[in-house]
């Protein structure tokens, strides 16, 4: 079994790319891949994906948002969410808010962007 | 308003109001001789007396007199003093009724200022009262000499009296014209402060300026004040000035005292956290100073206060948070890429050569640090902005400094210097943030290591001495000069050691070292000797043992 279906989102390309090597690395296939929150959402419903990896500042929604309307659609914990977030008190206290399932703050190493992911199965 | 005083019978009275009582007494003069029949009248002396007193008022009345010296308008008097004595004696001359009209003109001449006027009075009487003796038309006999001289006498002594009367109504006419100059001059004084005091209260267009008595009830209301919560001072005047202010997010609830306002204002100098409702329904957020008004005896009068709208300062923070906010994100985003797409070409090693690989961990490591100025800059930025979260927790601060250490001993091998920790056996606590006091104490062992030449040592130490605990960071370094030890905790400031040495920095390791303590309720010494070594004390508050 593969180590599970990912959708990713980040509006910077280059940074997408990075996401998109650590999420392989964690052993994912990626299913889709989007510069925006919108899309994003649209596929973590539509493809019930294992794993979302997102940007927390997106144009349109934020990662976080999309985390919590996927919740709010969702009765089981599925999936897990890991959002990636630049900002200065990023880390402190928002990921209850969101529900996401990990925070990783930028800029990130994809070392351990890839064992975050990978932890999920684990858990 | 100008106050004049004049004595009419002095200075201000003109010629012809002055020759009037001569005038109208020749009238009724004139009268008199018509109506009584038994007078002996010898009709050209008293026609020529007439005519002599009607020139002579007309002369008073149309010559220019202003033009020349006041002297001049004794000729007046004179003629009409010497028309007199015509007069008296075409009506029976030594025993004329008529010679009281004499009195009038002597009058006159007694007004005039200066002694020498009593004389010419008296003299001019004299030849008036000799008239019928020196043109020969009465028999000289020496009993008259007595009437020449005691007559003329009189009058001169009634002129004196006048004389002098009218020398101290000008005395007091000068003094009260003196007081009334001195109080138009303080009155013009007055207004001119008025105007002042006025054109400063309404240059306050920006600030709400209300001035309460001690009972907050307002007494006066500035324009400020006005245009702020758009009412006029007509319909503020009389209301409690906590009606225009209350708490910040008390909506309805109408919680605020005026004793309150005062207890806040006083505390903190500035009361803050207050609103304002202008008439249009908005709240607008204010600072509110307040002064006691105090009467000369230091009697409180009242109070007053300013009401700073604070909208504009409100949202210059705003944009600096936003400005923070979109400059960590902006600055970060490439740097993720930078560091990221290294760490991928340096995980392929085997496609590297070594030289290669070194380009890339040079490149990585400055990445690193333009990451931790932005970080720094942020942080400064957070502080600046009051926002500078800190999860506390109770801690064991051995634990801190000894990974402090560990993290740091790579470092201060590679230039040569030893770090060692000495801690005691038994936990020292505090409330802290672990991340942020680790912070700190990096800032100061990385100061310490890049200041120490090699061959040198750094020593944290850490013990706890009464309600406090103390983290020492001693080196064998450099030193700093004394000169500058005011200023190493300034932001942006730098070492005159650290430029010579060109050790790399912005000047901001400090400055957050001590924010970060200073919000721990700590505090930050720091001693130095240039060739020997500095030590830097972080002081916190200890939990107890």
């Amino acid at each position: 079994m593969t180590g599970g279906r990912a959708v990713v989102a980040d509006d910077d390309p280059d940074v997408r790319l990075l996401i998109e090597v650590a999420v392989r690395r964690a052993g994912c296939s990626i299913v889709a891949s989007h510069a925006d929150g919108s899309s994003a959402l649209a596929d973590a419903l539509a493809l019930d994906p294992d794993v979302l990896v997102l940007d927390d500042a997106m144009p349109g929604m934020t990662g976080a948002e999309v985390v919590r309307a996927v919740r709010a659609a969702r009765d089981d914990d599925r999936p897990f969410a890991v959002l990636i977030s630049a900002g200065v008190d990023a880390l402190a206290g928002r990921a209850q808010e969101a529900s996401a399932d990990a925070w990783v703050a930028k800029p990130f190493s994809v070392r351990e962007l890839a064992d975050v992911v990978a932890e999920r199965r684990r858990s | 308003m100008r106050t004049r005083l004049s004595l009419a019978f002095l200075d201000t009275a003109t010629p012809g109001v002055r020759q009037l009582a001569s005038a109208v007494a020749l009238v009724v003069a004139l009268v008199a001789l018509a109506v009584i029949p038994d007078i002996a009248v010898e009709v050209p002396l008293v026609l020529g007396a007439s005519v002599m007193i009607g020139l002579a008022t007309l002369a008073a009345i149309v010559l220019p007199w202003e033009r020349w010296n006041d002297r001049w308008t004794l000729v007046i008097p004179l003629v009409s003093l010497l028309a007199f004595g015509i007069f008296r004696l075409g009506t029976g001359g030594a025993t004329s009724v008529f010679a009281s009209l004499l009195l009038l003109p002597v009058v006159w001449i007694g007004a005039e200022r200066g002694r020498i006027c009593v004389a010419i009075a008296g003299v001019g009487t004299a030849i008036a009262m000799a008239l019928p003796y020196l043109v020969g038309a009465q028999a000289w006999v020496p009993q008259q000499g007595v009437r020449v001289l005691f007559a003329p006498l009189i009058f001169a002594m009634v002129a004196a009296v006048v004389n002098e009367l009218a020398a101290h109504g000008r005395r007091q006419v000068a003094q009260i014209t003196e007081l009334a100059r001195e109080q138009e001059r303080l009155l013009e004084e007055l207004r001119g402060a008025e105007g002042f005091n006025r054109s400063v209260w309404n240059a306050i267009r920006h600030q709400a300026v209300i001035i309460t008595d001690t009972c907050g009830r307002i007494v006066e209301w500035g324009p400020g004040a006005e245009r702020l919560l758009a009412t006029s001072r007509h319909d503020a005047v009389g209301r409690s000035a906590v009606e225009f202010l209350q708490p910040a997010g008390s909506e309805g609830s109408h919680g605020l005292e005026f004793e309150s306002l005062l207890t806040l204002a006083e505390q903190d100098e500035i009361a803050d956290g207050l609103e304002v409702r202008t008439s249009e329904g908005d709240l607008v957020p204010v600072d509110v100073t307040y002064t006691a008004r105090l009467d000369r005896d230091g009697r409180a009068l009242g109070y007053i206060l300013v009401a700073h709208d604070m909208r504009q300062t409100r949202e210059a923070a705003r944009l600096k948070d936003e400005f923070v906010g979109s400059v960590s994100h902006e600055l970060r985003t490439p740097l993720s890429s930078v560091l990221g797409y290294l760490e991928l070409a340096r995980d392929d090693e085997a496609g590297l050569s070594e030289t290669q690989s070194h380009y890339l961990a040079v490149a990585d490591r400055n990445a690193r640090r333009l990451l931790a100025l932005v970080g720094d800059l942020l942080f400064v930025a957070q502080v600046d902005a009051g926002r500078f979260p800190l999860e506390l927790e109770r801690l064991d601060v051995r634990r801190v400094v000894r990974a402090c250490a560990e993290s740091a001993v790579p470092t201060a091998s590679a230039a040569g210097v030893t770090v060692s920790v000495e801690v005691p056996e038994h936990a020292v606590e505090a409330r802290a943030d672990a991340m942020r006091l680790g912070q700190a104490v990096d800032n100061l062992l990385s100061n310490a290591i890049k200041f120490t030449p090699a061959g040198g040592s750094v020593t944290l130490t850490v013990a706890r001495e009464g309600d406090e605990l103390r983290i020492g960071i001693a080196d064998t370094g450099l030193g700093i000069p004394s000169e500058e030890m005011r200023r190493l905790f300034t932001r942006f400031f730098r070492s005159s050691t650290s430029t010579r040495q060109a050790v790399q920095g912005v000047g901001l390791g400090l400055n957050i070292t001590r924010a970060i303590v200073d919000a721990h309720g700590g505090r930050i010494d720091a001693s130095s000797v240039e060739g020997e070594g500095t030590t830097f004390e972080i002081w916190l508050p200890a939990l107890g043992a």
